[in-house]
């Protein structure tokens, strides 16, 4: 097939127009892939996606995503995801959600995902709660036996009955900022 | 916050489901946003994808509609998919995105012509909400 040039409209528009990209659930097999590939466009592409400072941010809530990710990055060459592209994020915290998102032109984000119960690190985004669990949300293809998924409605929500679905949240994170340009 | 876009994967939903989410993006939210619906719920994993390859065996759909074809949609492909959009389309505008494994084989042409194949190349390929 011929390739005939195309005129890029998004983020290759113009040279200085990066964006800036977070992937919500990147623990997951799917999420993992798209953040390998965004990782990878920045890496090796002038334009297009941030690589500095704002780097692609894989948005995951406990140690168990950090691990996936990485495990799952050795599909591409030369792709990694260090410490300055994991920000672990209390997912049932909308001001932390929101935090994590500050500054971010786009975000990534599943209609579904699957739920690991997991310790909270110490040191990480919060001391742990009363019980020390959260749930790690994967943005997987396949959901194994052992993880909840989450609920495929809007309203209700395995972490917080009251709080809306993550898929909810994350949109809400934006509408509940003070200061935000751009709202939901 | 100053989110330009976001990007939204229905993977594993009802159609059902994906145009309540659909519903719920026009009414509720200003932000634009791009929502990319597999037709199919069937992932599948391409063990000689490397990033350069590109979308490979994606192809548009008119309408957003569950397909009665059973090849497996690759996560890689839709990655790369990902990617692309955030590339190629305005950010300013919302679009759904309904996409579906083909049966080609894999190519090495590269990107470029993979963003072709996949009908990357202007927005308009799609339907445009905003």
């Amino acid at each position: 097939m011929p390739v005939t040039p195309i005129k890029p409209l998004g983020s290759a528009l113009k040279y200085m127009a990066k964006k800036s990209v977070a992937v919500l659930g990147a623990g997951g097999d799917l999420g993992s892939t798209i953040f390998g590939s965004l990782q990878r466009s920045a890496a090796r592409y002038s334009r297009t996606v941030s690589l500095l400072p704002r780097v692609p941010r894989a948005i995951t809530a406990t140690s168990i995503g950090p691990a996936k990710l990485l495990s799952s990055l050795s599909r591409f060459v030369l792709a990694y995801a260090s410490e300055n592209n994991i920000a672990l994020t209390d997912f049932s915290s909308v001001e932390t959600l929101n935090e994590r998102l500050e500054n971010y032109d786009h975000t990534i984000l599943s209609t579904t995902y699957s739920l690991k119960l997991a310790r909270v690190n110490p040191g990480t985004y919060e001391p742990p709660s009363n019980s020390g669990l959260t749930y790690e949300p994967l943005m997987e293809a396949d959901a194994e036996e052992d993880i909840q998924p989450l609920s495929l409605t809007l309203k209700a929500d395995p972490i917080e009955p009251d709080g809306g679905s993550l898929f909810h949240r994350a949109l809400a994170a934006d509408r509940s900022s003070k200061t935000c340009t751009y709202r939901l | 916050m100053h989110l330009q876009a976001v990007v939204i994967i229905a993977q594993a939903a009802s159609l059902s489901y994906a145009k309540e989410c659909v519903a719920f993006l026009q009414k509720e939210t200003t932000t634009p946003f791009t929502f990319i619906f597999p037709s199919t719920d069937k992932l599948t994993t391409t063990k000689d994808w490397t990033y350069r390859k590109g979308v490979q065996r994606v192809i548009p759909r008119n309408e957003m509609a569950l397909s009665v074809a059973t090849a497996p949609l690759a996560k890689e492909d839709l990655a790369a998919l990902v990617t692309a959009a955030i590339h190629c389309l305005d950010p300013t505008k919302s679009r759904i995105i309904t996409v579906e494994a083909s049966g080609d084989e894999l190519t090495t042409s590269g990107c470029k012509a993979s963003y072709q194949t996949s009908g990357l190349t202007t927005s308009s390929s799609f339907t445009s909400r905003k």
